[in-house]
C-alpha cells in the first residue's frame, strides 16, 4: 500500500523544513513555498492532504485552496495561519471549505492527530472513488422541496428566507432551540440557517452539536462580524458551510444560501461524504441546556432515520427506474 | 382742566351737606339717657384717620374735619366729652370696632355686615362714589367699564360692600390708603380708584397729582352717618335725638368752615358763586402754575422711577450675567480640561491603533519562526529520545576499552549495536536534518529576538528621551515592523542619504514614519494598483534633514487641502482609522520638534510626504508620559 501523499505549502521554507521533519515518516510529504508549484502537484499527484500557509506573495492561502478544492475534490484542505483576521477565517469557510484552520504556533501532537485524521478520511474518499466534483453554483434540481430550518429570534430573516426559497424549499421557524428541536422531529431538515444574534454563546454551540451529531447537515450562519477566534471554532468545532456577515448584500446571502441546498442535495446522494465534516469536540463552555441538548440529540437521531429511509427509498426507485 | 376738577368738587360738595328738616336746637335728654351717660363716662370714639376734609387725625393727633365738628357740637348739646381713640387705618378702626373696642363712630355707611354691630343715626353727610381715573383713561369711564379696568379702592371703605353687591364681576382691588391708591393710579399701576370727591380732591390738592380726573359716577352714595355699638341702644338714641337736633345754620357753619378752608379762602359760601369767575381765573393761573410744575415733578419722578426701575433690572442683569458668565467660564474649562484628556487619550489610542495594526502582522511574524522554532525542538527532543540507546552502546565501547580480556560475545554484541545505530541514523537522514532543523530554530528564534527588539524601540512612545539618531536606521527599524503591511505587492524602494546625526525624540519620530508608510500603504491598497510602489529617501543639505515617503497610491482629493492636519479628520472608514494620524504628525515634527512637513498629492498618482528636521533642534514632548500616566490615572 503506497503512502498517502502531503503537500505543505508555505512562503517560509524553515515551516517546510520543520513540518516535513514530522511528518516525513509517516507519508510522502511533498513541499513547496511557491502556489503555482503546488497546483501543478495537485493536479499530478494524487495529493491526500493539503496544507497551507495563508499570507503568501502569490495568492493568499484561502485562494490556493479554493482551487485546490476544484482540482482534487478528494484532497482534505488545511489552512495555517499566523495570524487570523475575519477576512481570512470568513473566506476560509465560504472559499477554502477548509476541514481545518490551524493557528501558528501549531502543537506537534494536534497538527498530528489533525493531519492523521484528515489522511484517514481522504483515504476513503478516492478508495470510493466514485465521490463526483460538484459545483455548488449549478442549481441541481431536486426531486423533492429540500427542508429548511431558520432558527431565528426575530422573525424578519425568516420571511426573506421563505420568501426567497418557496418555489424549492419547505421553510420552517425556530424562534428557540427547543421549536428547532420540535421541527426537527417533523420534518425532514437538510439545511439549517441560523441567524446567530451578537454575544450569543447558544447558537453557535447549537450549530455544534447540529453537526456533530448528523454531519450530513449543510448548516449556515449568519452573523455579526465577531472575534476570529470565534469563527475558527465554527470551522473546525462545527463544520458550517457558510458565513454569512450580516451585512453582506441580500444577494450574496441568497447564492450562500443556495449553495448549501445543492450541497444538502449532492451529500444526500453521496453520504460517505458525511466523514469529512468530522467535527472536533466543541471545547467551549456548554451554554445549551443538558434538557435542551437532550432534546436536540433525540430528535437529530429521528430526522437521521427519516432522512435514511427517505433515502434508501429513493435509491431503490433509481433502481427500479435503470431496470 | 385740574383746577376746573377742583373746583368742580369742591362745588359738588357744597350741595352734599345733608339738609335736614329745621329742628328745635335744643336738645332734650331724658333722665335715663343723662344717667346712662353719667355712669359711661367714657365714651370711646375713633376717627377714620385719613378722610380728610371729613375726618381725619393730624400728625399732632388731633381730631380734624367736618365729622370733628359734628361730634364737638353734639358733645355741647348733650353735655359729654367722647374720648377720640385713633387706629392707623380706617379698616383698623372698624376691625376694632366689631372687636368693641370702639363705641362711637361719627363718620360712617351704614351697611348690612356693619349693621350686625352698629346702630346708625340719619345720616349727616352724603357722598358720592366717583370713579378717579388717569388722563391716559380718554372719556367718561361708566360703573360697566370698571369691568375691564385694574380698579382700586381703599380697604375697608364701603365701596366693596355697594359695588361688590351688585356687580361681583368687578374686581375691586384694595388699596392700603386712598392717598396709595391714587398715588398709583397717578403711576399707572392702577387704572381707576373710586372714592369719594371730598377726599380725593384733599389729596390730589396736597399730593399734586396733576394727571387724575373723575372719570365718572358709579351711582352710588355713601351717606355719613353717627353709629353706636349695637349693645348700646340708648347710646344710639341719644346720637339720633343729637343729629336730629342740629340745625340748618349749624350745617351751613359747619360746611363752609371746612369748604372754605379748602379752597383756601375766607369768603362766605354766598359769595362763592358771585366770585367764581374771578376766583376761576385766579385759581387758573395759580392752579396751572402748579399744575404744570407738579406734572413736570410728576413726570420727571416717574421717569426717574422708570429710570430706576431700570437700573435697577439693568444692575440686576449685570449680575446675572457675570454670573453666567463664571458659569461658562467654568463650565467651558471642565469641557476644555476634559477634552484635553480625552485628546491625549486618542492620540494615545491612534499610537495603539497603528500599533494595533502592527502588532497583527507582527503576531504573523513572530507566529512563523515560533511556529517551526517550537516543532524543531520537538522534532529534535524525539530525536534526542531515539539515539538514548546511544548511551549503551557508550557504556559498552568504555567496558571493552578498558577490559581487554572482554569476550568475543562481547565485542560482537558492541559491533552489532554500533552498526545498528550507523544504519539507523545513516537510512533517516536524521543527523543531517536535525543539523539543519537547530540551525533553523536558531535563525527563527534571532528572528522573533530582532522583532521584539524593534518593537521595544519603536514603541517607546510615552518616553519622552532626546537621542541623537540617524533617521536612516529609524526608517529602516520601522520599515521592519511595517513588513507586513509591504509583504504582498508592494515595492520598497529605499534611497538614504548620507545625512548626519540629529537630536530628536526618535520613539516620536518613528511614530510619524510608522503612520506615514501605513497610510502609503493604505492609499495603494484603496488605489487599487497591482503593483504598489512605496519610495523613502533621505537627505542632508547643511542645516536639514530631509525624508521623504512617497507612494503611487490614491492621492489626496484637493478638498481635503489642509483638513488632513486636523484632529479627527478622516476618509477611511469607520472604525479604520480615528483621523488622528497626521495630526500626531503634525504635531511631532512641527510643534515638537520645529521642523516642517509638507504634502504633495496628486488624486489616483499618489502622494509624497516630506519631513525636514533642524539639526540643531532637539524635541520638546508636548504631552509627555506624566500626562498620560495621570489619564489613565483619572480614567481608572
Amino acid at each position: 500500500m503506497s503512502r498517502e501523499a502531503l503537500l505543505i505549502v508555505d512562503d517560509e521554507s524553515r515551516v517546510l523544513r520543520s513540518l516535513k521533519a514530522i511528518f516525513r515518516s509517516g507519508y510522502q510529504v511533498h513541499t513547496t513555498t511557491n502556489c503555482l508549484e503546488a497546483l501543478q502537484f495537485l493536479k499530478n499527484e494524487k495529493i491526500n492532504t493539503i496544507i497551507s500557509d495563508q499570507r503568501m506573495p502569490e495568492m493568499r492561502g484561502v485562494d490556493l485552496l479554493h482551487q485546490a478544492r476544484q482540482i482534487s475534490p478528494n484532497t482534505m484542505r488545511l489552512l495555517l495561519t499566523g495570524y487570523s483576521d475575519a477576512d481570512s477565517t470568513q473566506d476560509a469557510i465560504n472559499e477554502g471549505e477548509v476541514y481545518r484552520y490551524i493557528t501558528k504556533p501549531w502543537g506537534q501532537d494536534e497538527i498530528r492527530s489533525v493531519v492523521a485524521d484528515a489522511m484517514k478520511i481522504s483515504q476513503n474518499l478516492f478508495k470510493v472513488d466514485h465521490a463526483p466534483s460538484y459545483d455548488a453554483a449549478t442549481c441541481i434540481e431536486a426531486v423533492d422541496k429540500t427542508g429548511l430550518l431558520v432558527l431565528d429570534k426575530r422573525v424578519a430573516i425568516s420571511e426573506v428566507i421563505k420568501n426567497l426559497f418557496r418555489e424549492s424549499c419547505e421553510v420552517h421557524y425556530a424562534q428557540t432551540i427547543e421549536d428547532a428541536a420540535r421541527v426537527f422531529v417533523r420534518h425532514p431538515i437538510k439545511v439549517v440557517i441560523v441567524n446567530v444574534p451578537p454575544g450569543n454563546g447558544d447558537y453557535p454551540s447549537f450549530l455544534k452539536l447540529v453537526k456533530s451529531q448528523y454531519p450530513l447537515m449543510v448548516t449556515v450562519a449568519i452573523m455579526a462580524e465577531s472575534d476570529s477566534d470565534a469563527i475558527i471554532s465554527l470551522i473546525n468545532q462545527g463544520q458550517i458551510y457558510r458565513y454569512v456577515p450580516v451585512t453582506v448584500p441580500a444577494g450574496r446571502t441568497r447564492i450562500c444560501i443556495q449553495s448549501a441546498i445543492n450541497y444538502a442535495h449532492h451529500l444526500g446522494m453521496h453520504p460517505e461524504l458525511a466523514e469529512r465534516h468530522r467535527v472536533e469536540e466543541d471545547d467551549a463552555p456548554q451554554t445549551i441546556s443538558a434538557v435542551n441538548r437532550g432534546r436536540i440529540i433525540e430528535s437529530m437521531s429521528m430526522l437521521k432515520r427519516r432522512l435514511l429511509s427517505m433515502r434508501t427509498a429513493a435509491q431503490s426507485n433509481r433502481v427500479q427506474l435503470s431496470d | 382742566m385740574r383746577n376746573a376738577v377742583t373746583i368742580f368738587c369742591i362745588l359738588l360738595l357744597q350741595g352734599l351737606i345733608y339738609s335736614s328738616p329745621a329742628l328745635p336746637a335744643e336738645l332734650m335728654l331724658s333722665t335715663e339717657e343723662k344717667q346712662w351717660l353719667a355712669d359711661h363716662p367714657i365714651i370711646r370714639l375713633s376717627p377714620d384717620p385719613a378722610f380728610a376734609p371729613i375726618e381725619e387725625v393730624t400728625d399732632n393727633g388731633e381730631y380734624v374735619g367736618m365729622a370733628a365738628d359734628y361730634m364737638e357740637l353734639i358733645e355741647k348739646k348733650i353735655n359729654f366729652k367722647f374720648t377720640v381713640v385713633t387706629y392707623p387705618t380706617w379698616k383698623q378702626v372698624v376691625k376694632e370696632t366689631r372687636a368693641g373696642k370702639v363705641d362711637v363712630l361719627a363718620a360712617i355707611t351704614q351697611s348690612v355686615q356693619r349693621r350686625e354691630f352698629l346702630n346708625f343715626t340719619t345720616p349727616h353727610i352724603r357722598l358720592p362714589g366717583m370713579i378717579i381715573v388717569s388722563d391716559r383713561t380718554p372719556g367718561t369711564v361708566s360703573i360697566d367699564d370698571l369691568k375691564s379696568m385694574r380698579v382700586a379702592s381703599p380697604a375697608g371703605y364701603v365701596w366693596f360692600d355697594l359695588i361688590g353687591y351688585d356687580h361681583p364681576e368687578i374686581k375691586l382691588l384694595e388699596a392700603a390708603t386712598l392717598r396709595q391708591g391714587l398715588h398709583d393710579l397717578s403711576f399707572g399701576l392702577l387704572d381707576a380708584v373710586v372714592a369719594d370727591p371730598a377726599t380725593v380732591t384733599q389729596i390730589i390738592k396736597e399730593d399734586g397729582l396733576g394727571n387724575l380726573r373723575i372719570g365718572g359716577e358709579t351711582g352710588y352714595f355713601f351717606d355719613l352717618a353717627f353709629a353706636a355699638r349695637k349693645d348700646w341702644p340708648i347710646l344710639h338714641g341719644i346720637l339720633q335725638k343729637s343729629v336730629q337736633s342740629i340745625t340748618e345754620q349749624e350745617h351751613r357753619s359747619i360746611f363752609d368752615r371746612w369748604i372754605q378752608f379748602s379752597a383756601g379762602t375766607g369768603v362766605s359760601k354766598n359769595t362763592i358763586i358771585g366770585l367764581v369767575v374771578g376766583l376761576a381765573l385766579v385759581i387758573l393761573l395759580a392752579l396751572t402754575f402748579m399744575f404744570v410744575n407738579r406734572l413736570l415733578r410728576i413726570r420727571v419722578a416717574r421717569q426717574t422711577q422708570e429710570l430706576n426701575k431700570v437700573n435697577e433690572r439693568l444692575s440686576q442683569m449685570n449680575v446675572d450675567l457675570e454670573e453666567r458668565v463664571q458659569k461658562r467660564t467654568m463650565d467651558l474649562e471642565k469641557a476644555m480640561l476634559k477634552l484635553k484628556k480625552s485628546q491625549a487619550k486618542m492620540v494615545q489610542s491612534e499610537k495603539m491603533a497603528a500599533l494595533g495594526q502592527m502588532i497583527a502582522g507582527i503576531a504573523h511574524e513572530i507566529n512563523t519562526p515560533l511556529g517551526y522554532a517550537h516543532s524543531n525542538v520537538m522534532v529534535l527532543k524525539d530525536f534526542v529520545a531515539r539515539v538514548r540507546f546511544l548511551d549503551d552502546i557508550i557504556d559498552s565501547w568504555k567496558k571493552v576499552r578498558s577490559d581487554e580480556s572482554s569476550s568475543k560475545e562481547v565485542v560482537t554484541v558492541l559491533f552489532r549495536e554500533v552498526d545498528h545505530a550507523i544504519n539507523a541514523l545513516n537510512e533517516e537522514g536524521l543527523i543531517a536534518e536535525c543539523e539543519e532543523l537547530a540551525v533553523d530554530t536558531l535563525y527563527g528564534l534571532d528572528q522573533i529576538s530582532e522583532i521584539t527588539c524593534n518593537l521595544k524601540a519603536i514603541s517607546r512612545l510615552n518616553q519622552a528621551k532626546i537621542a541623537e539618531v540617524n533617521l536612516n536606521d529609524n526608517i529602516q527599524r520601522t520599515l521592519k515592523l511595517a513588513k507586513n503591511l509591504l509583504k504582498d505587492n508592494i515595492d520598497v524602494d529605499l534611497s538614504l542619504g548620507e545625512i548626519p546625526l540629529i537630536k530628536c525624540n526618535p520613539s516620536k519620530i518613528n511614530q510619524v514614519l510608522l503612520n506615514l508608510i501605513t497610510n502609503a500603504c493604505h492609499a495603494i491598497t484603496m488605489s487599487g494598483k497591482s503593483q504598489g510602489k512605496l519610495s523613502i529617501e533621505t537627505s542632508y543639505d547643511g542645516g536639514r534633514v530631509h525624508v521623504s515617503v512617497r507612494d503611487n497610491g490614491i492621492g489626496i482629493p484637493k478638498s481635503v487641502g489642509k483638513k488632513m492636519f486636523d484632529p479627527f479628520y478622516t476618509t477611511k472608514e469607520v472604525g479604520q482609522g480615528t483621523g488622528l494620524g497626521l495630526s500626531i504628525c503634525y504635531n511631532i515634527i512641527v510643534k515638537e520638534h520645529k521642523g516642517k512637513i509638507r504634502v504633495k498629492t496628486r488624486e489616483g498618482v499618489g502622494t509624497r510626504f516630506m519631513i525636514s528636521l533642524r539639526t540643531d533642534v532637539a524635541g520638546s514632548p508636548a504631552i509627555d508620559a506624566d500626562d498620560l500616566q495621570q489619564d489613565r490615572a483619572d480614567t481608572g
